[in-house]
């Protein structure tokens, strides 16, 4: 599914985030990026995201070269894998419903196809109940719940996660580990960054851990 | 990952989801609108101001439209002096005289003796007495000829007086034709400064409207960020600002027209006035209906044109970042 092959990136700052960094992810597997803060968690997942873009090194996603690829190649590859981001990054002017239906509408899913598999996923992170909200009326948990559900809504093969449980307490930290551990059961790949260990070490997921832009251990 | 299924559906699915592309325009047009309506102050002053710059080269198309008339009317008052020469009898001068009348070109022939045309002289001049020492009246007898309406432009007008000019008892056909050069090379200059005039503020709309939409675009970046981080591509994200930037254009050819309108009322008044002391019936010429529909296309254009230079630019600057 992923597999990076001495892939190093270099930021226009100059700040050197990740060094000859190889590892590879099979499909259907689940892991956890580990590393202090500044190691390149964040780093690994703009990359595989398309956000950024290696300096040097080669990267495959589902064994397709995409080291080089065209920007206007991007938002079709974007579609196929759902990222969750520690602040939500969720649309404050939108219903919840709304901000979940965003990958389809944008893919130009029909309104009434949509809506079917916008509820489908609103179920699956139990907030159906809450479609017609603003993001800002949810706690932070639901928000980041509303994120999951935007990720999954088009039923992706890849899900990235950074931060997921950032700001949430540790019982809220577990059903969001929780509802990961449900999407991999059914074949989703996963792959979460995340620094809280007490939490990771509990799931008995593979592990990788970086230090200074390098693998210093996997598991 | 799902590459290859993917790419499957993509193809099966591309006649609906090109429908569905073609479905969502109305809806994006209608958000755009929407938009603009949700902040009606700031939408106010930028659609008074491009209102404003369109308005300014399309008033002056008018006017110089305007005085064109006019000076098709005032060619209705074309006419042609004609001297015999002195040796020329009464005799011919009637036949000649006859010969005038006799043709399609003019619409009415007047003969001014040379008694006549001493009277008038003396009237006009103010040399009265001090002509009353010549013994011998130095003008000519003259016919003057008013042309028919077919017969006014400057070419035809100057052609007859070539043609009688050359006739023997002729001693000049002359014809004043001075003013209406001028007046037709002042319009050919008013007309270029009217042109140079409106593509400067046609560059003035279409820098106002891309800042606007520059500042749109500045104010959802954080929503142009997360769209394009769940998969937009340029094109989506750029739709509805190419909206707003047509919604303003067009509304601004709205404005102007509205403001044409009323500068139009305003002046009627007077120039009726105007013209009546003048003795003529002239009437301000306003907007056609294809004018009025050129208008509101220009507006259009020029919103759709600084909106694509907008977006084109600031766009593809805006990347996500986690
Ligand atoms: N956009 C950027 N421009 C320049 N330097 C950057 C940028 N993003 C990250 N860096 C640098 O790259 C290094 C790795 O950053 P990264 O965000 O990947 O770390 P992280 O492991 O996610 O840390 P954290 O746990 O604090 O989120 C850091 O030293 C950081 O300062
Ligand atoms: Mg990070």
């Amino acid at each position: 599914m992923i597999q990076f092959s001495n892939v190093s990136k270099r930021y226009a700052s100059g700040q050197e985030a990740l060094k000859n960094l190889s590892f590879s992810l099979e499909r259907g597997e689940m892991a956890f990026l580990t590393g202090h803060s500044g190691a390149g968690k964040s780093t690994v997942l703009k990359l595989i995201s398309l956000i950024e873009r290696p300096t040097a090194g080669q990267f495959l996603l589902s064994d397709k070269d995409v080291t080089r690829l065209s920007s206007r190649q991007v938002p079709y590859v974007r579609r196929q894998m759902g990222v969750v981001f520690q602040n939500h990054r969720l649309l404050s002017d939108r219903t919840v419903f709304d901000n979940v239906a965003l990958p389809l509408s944008i893919a130009g899913y029909p309104p009434k196809e949509a809506a079917k598999k916008v509820r489908a996923a609103l179920d699956k992170v139990g907030l159906l109940s809450k479609e017609k909200m603003r993001p800002i009326m949810l706690s932070g948990g639901e928000q980041q719940r509303v994120g999951i559900a935007r990720a999954m809504v088009n039923k992706p093969s890849l899900l990235l996660a950074d931060e997921p449980t950032g700001n949430l307490d540790p019982d809220l930290s577990a059903d969001i580990m929780n509802l990961f551990a449900e999407f991999n059961r059914v074949g989703v790949t996963v792959l979460v960054a995340s620094h809280d260990l007490a939490l990771i070490a509990k799931l008995r997921y593979r592990m990788l851990t970086l230090r200074d832009g390098q693998l210093v251990g996997g598991r | 990952m799902a590459k290859r299924s993917s790419a499957k559906t993509f193809k099966s699915n591309w006649r609906s989801r090109f429908r569905s592309y073609l479905r969502s325009h109305p809806e994006v047009a209608r958000d755009s609108l929407k938009e603009l309506i949700g902040t009606p102050f700031a939408t106010f002053m930028t659609l008074v101001v491009l209102g404003i710059a369109i308005s300014l080269p399309a008033g002056l198309q008018i006017f110089l439209k305007n005085i064109e008339h006019i000076s098709q009317q005032w060619q209705g008052n074309a006419q042609i002096s004609v001297f015999f020469k002195g040796d020329v009898s009464e005799q011919q001068q009637l036949s000649l005289l006859h010969d005038f009348q006799a043709r399609v070109e003019f619409d009415d022939v007047a003969f001014i003796t040379a008694e006549q045309a001493l009277e008038e002289f003396k009237e006009l001049s103010g040399f009265g007495e001090a002509l009353d020492y010549l013994d011998q009246n130095p003008l000519p007898a003259a016919v003057i000829l008013k042309p028919g309406q077919a017969y006014r432009s400057p070419e035809k007008l100057e052609a007859l007086a070539q043609e009688i000019n050359a006739m023997n008892a002729v001693d000049l056909a002359q014809l004043d034709m001075q003013w209406v050069r001028r007046l037709q090379s002042m319009m050919i200059l008013g007309g270029r400064a009217v042109t140079a005039l409106s593509l400067f503020l046609s560059l003035a709309v279409l820098m106002i409207v891309g800042n606007t939409i520059r500042l749109t675009i500045e104010n959802h970046r954080e929503e142009i960020e997360i769209i394009k981080l769940v998969g937009a591509t340029d094109g989506f994200v750029r739709r509805p600002f190419i909206y707003s930037g047509v919604w303003l254009g067009l509304l601004s050819g709205g404005v102007a027209w509205v403001l044409i309108r009323f500068t139009l009322g305003w002046l009627d008044g007077p120039v009726r006035q105007l013209a009546g002391l003048y003795g003529s019936q002239f009437e301000l010429i306003g907007l056609s209906f294809s004018e009025s529909m050129q208008l509101l296309l220009l507006g259009l254009l020029l919103g759709l044109a600084g909106s694509w230079l907008a977006v084109g630019r600031h766009i593809r600057d805006i990347e996500p970042q986690i």
